[in-house]
């Protein structure tokens, strides 16, 4: 198991160029860092826990899991919206960073690398099962579903229009959706979604005005309702 | 509003919407959405959206997901651990290492693979190299070069082709079991007296002349086809197509298939009136067959693959190959030119047997490949050739016959000696795929001393083909149990019904 019995070291300042194998001619850079000696570990910062998984505390990875899991489950929620695939596929979003964090180089943030993982699971996952939405907008317009139709129509109760909302969400393409999940439901900034979709800060604004006027078109009856 | 700057539009409210705008563009949007309600309304439908989005329902934290997770990982650390002989940071320099080996195997392997195939093929390089060479020099000699139709028709009907003038030493072919056959060379025991012509089979089946166009025809075939079925070589060598165990019946099969039913019922007669191995089978005796195309030469149907391909079996007495053989027959035949007779085959082909024979005293020989199996004897190599291994296109004409029981005293394969360990030691030894063969053995005494119709225990061992060896062996027991019986109380076995 992963928990180690070990006694925790006692730890004061960490160079974590120890643990990035030089490059190449490039002058070594050394990044000190205090360890946060005093700080009990599931408080820990990131890097700091990184770096000492990096150097062999592998326990600490379980604390990375308890900080991000609920938010990587609920990425994989909005952009599946199927709560039977979710604890599979954050299990394999977590045994890639496990594999991977060995080589983690702080270039960028962990969450929004994790984030990145995630969503490229996530894609992976639609890809296996075929389900991309392949069809246009003016096609999911044309033939709205007939019971989101009518429950647009007939909702009262704000959380339950929250629930189709999300739903809706569903019928645009993935490339769109995905911006506006990071951005609407997780608060990302478009810099940090950039990074998680890895492309241009441009195309994530663009992605999300043609996300949203999608959204709007499929939700017009519920917006006219309220 | 244009399309183009419909999206242009779009993408301002989407950053306004989110505070991403400069103050004097935020300015502009502000002044359009005052004059302009739609504008203000999709602004507000975007804002409702939002606020609908981030007040969605989370997925509930799942408490068991960290053991769950905990346990995978450890599953997956634990295949590592097995996997890997190495630690896994050098999995990639074991990755490059692999690629490479595997680079320069495939290399060598497309632009040797003339040799491999040759070095893979092979058991023993040095006896192919030097048989090829023997070949190519001519040095080989080709052992049934000189025979004739009659020597051919024999060889069909008892298995036996005479490898000398004086008939002392000959090939013999044993096809009466399913597992495969075998083929001897060696000393003749006890010359054929029946004396086999093409003519005594011409009077006595008396066929159309179409018919016997297409029988000299097959049997000028199969004598071309022998001819290039066996050499001895000086270097003690003797190499045997294999498949010229099927020849005999092919040829047999083929001669009955091209005559027609009342024709085919006498040389059915006449393969019984000398004691041929082979007899018509039941089913075939009356079957109706077109006749053959006058003045058109029939040909065997080929038993392998094409001649240029065909494999041979060189032996010597020390290694043993089943490999490829380009033998130009012109080139050969020239050379058996300078051969007087057939003595020099006759001596070549002795000296193979003596050293097989005197291997065989100083340690048994059982060498095998490819289940293939070589015994040397007193005077006598023997090949066991398992059916599986030969490429064996058993033609449908094939089946028109089927092995029969020969008198006792014609049996010559089985009737050798043993040499150096009992008799059923070495049969279950070298040749344990012939249960019937042997189990039959067991029963001959008895069936002679009864005065047992050979004939018609014949075609009982026809009908009880394919049953397993168990139910044959049970069937064969109670069979000669009520003959023994009945004999006593003086009844004729003909009688019997089984």
């Amino acid at each position: 198991m992963l928990e180690s019995n070990s006694k925790q070291k006692q730890m004061g300042t960490y160079s974590i160029a120890q643990n990035i194998p030089a490059t190449g001619g490039r002058a070594q850079t050394t990044v000190e860092m205090d360890l946060e000696p005093q700080v009990p570990l599931e408080k820990k910062r990131d890097d700091v826990l990184i770096t000492l998984f990096q150097s062999g505390e592998e326990h600490v990875f379980r604390y990375l899991v308890e900080r991000y899991m609920d938010r990587v489950r609920n990425i994989i929620y909005s952009i599946l919206r199927e709560q039977d695939a979710v604890d599979d596929l954050a299990q394999e979003v977590f045994i890639k960073v496990y594999e991977a964090l060995p080589r983690f180089r702080f270039e960028s943030s962990f969450y929004t690398w994790v984030y990145r993982i995630t969503v490229n699971k996530t894609r992976d996952e639609l890809r296996r099962r075929k389900v991309r939405r392949m069809f246009s907008m003016d096609a999911v317009l044309e033939r709205p579903d007939r019971e989101l139709s009518e429950r647009l129509s007939t909702t009262q109760r704000s959380s339950e229009a929250s629930e189709i909302v999300t739903r809706s969400l569903q019928l645009i393409p993935e490339k769109f959706r995905t911006p506006i999940v990071l951005k609407d439901i997780e608060g990302m900034s478009y810099e940090e979604i950039a990074d998680v979709l890895q492309c241009r800060i441009g195309t994530v604004k663009s992605r999300l005005s043609r996300g949203r006027s999608m959204l709007r078109k499929v939700l017009k009856p519920l917006l006219e309702e309220v | 509003m244009k399309k183009g700057s419909d999206r242009d539009w779009r993408l301002k409210l989407s950053l306004y919407l989110d505070d991403a705008l400069s103050p004097d563009e935020k300015r502009g949007i502000e002044e359009y959405l005052e004059t302009h309600p739609d504008a203000k309304k999709e602004l507000n439908d975007l804002r409702q959206i939002r606020s609908y989005l981030n007040s969605a329902s989370r997925v509930e934290t799942n408490r068991s997901f960290w053991p769950e997770l905990s346990k995978r990982l450890s599953e997956k650390k634990r295949e590592a651990a097995n996997l890997l002989p190495f630690p896994r940071k050098y999995v990639p320099l074991a990755v490059a290492l692999s690629t490479v080996v595997l680079t320069f195997i495939g290399y060598v392997a497309v632009t040797e693979r003339g040799q491999m195939m040759q070095f893979l093929s092979e058991t023993s390089q040095d006896v192919q190299r030097a048989y090829e060479e023997n070949v190519l020099k001519g040095s080989v000699l080709p052992i049934f070069s000189k025979i004739d139709k009659d020597q051919v028709l024999q060889f069909a009907l008892l298995g036996t082709l005479p490898l000398d003038a004086n008939a002392q030493t000959s090939l013999r072919v044993d096809d009466k079991n399913e597992n495969g056959y075998r083929l001897e060379v060696g000393r003749t025991e006890t010359p054929s007296k029946t004396k086999i012509t093409v003519e005594d089979l011409l009077a006595e089946v008396e066929p159309t002349e179409a018919q016997a166009a297409a029988i000299d025809s097959l049997l000028e075939d199969a004598k071309t086809r022998i001819a290039s079925s066996a050499f001895v070589a000086e270097n003690n060598a003797l190499a045997i197509d294999p498949e010229i165990g099927q020849l005999t019946r092919v040829l047999v099969s083929n001669i009955a298939a091209n005559l027609d039913p009342s024709r085919r019922e006498r040389f059915d007669h006449y393969l019984r009136g000398r004691d041929a191995a082979y007899a018509i089978a039941t089913s075939k005796v009356h079957t109706p067959t077109a006749a053959p195309p006058p003045h058109v030469s029939v040909q065997l149907p080929r038993i392998g693959r094409e001649p240029q391909e065909r494999q041979y079996l060189v032996i010597t007495p020390d290694t043993m190959v089943l490999s490829k053989l380009f033998a130009d027959m012109r080139e050969l035949e020239v050379a058996h030119q300078r051969v007087r007779e057939n003595r020099e085959i006759q001596r070549e082909l002795q000296l193979v047997i003596r050293q097989f024979e005197e291997l065989q005293r100083q340690k048994p020989i059982h060498r095998s490949i490819q289940r293939f199996r070589v015994v040397g004897g007193s005077g006598f190599v023997t090949i066991q050739v398992d059916r599986d291994n030969v490429q064996m296109e058993h033609d449908s004409l094939a089946q028109w016959v089927i092995p029969r029981i020969r008198q006792a005293g014609s049996r010559r394969i089985d009737q050798r000696p043993p040499v150096g360990r009992g008799e059923e030691d070495r049969r279950r030894e070298f040749f344990p795929s012939f249960p019937r063969d042997s189990m039959f053995e067991r029963f001959w005494e008895d069936m002679e001393r009864f005065d047992i119709d050979v004939e018609r225990i014949d075609s009982m061992f026809r009908e009880m083909r394919g049953r397993r060896e168990r139910e044959y062996r049970a069937v064969m027991d109670s069979m000669m149990m009520r003959w023994r019986e009945n004999q006593q109380r003086g009844i004729r076995p003909d009688t019997l019904k089984q």
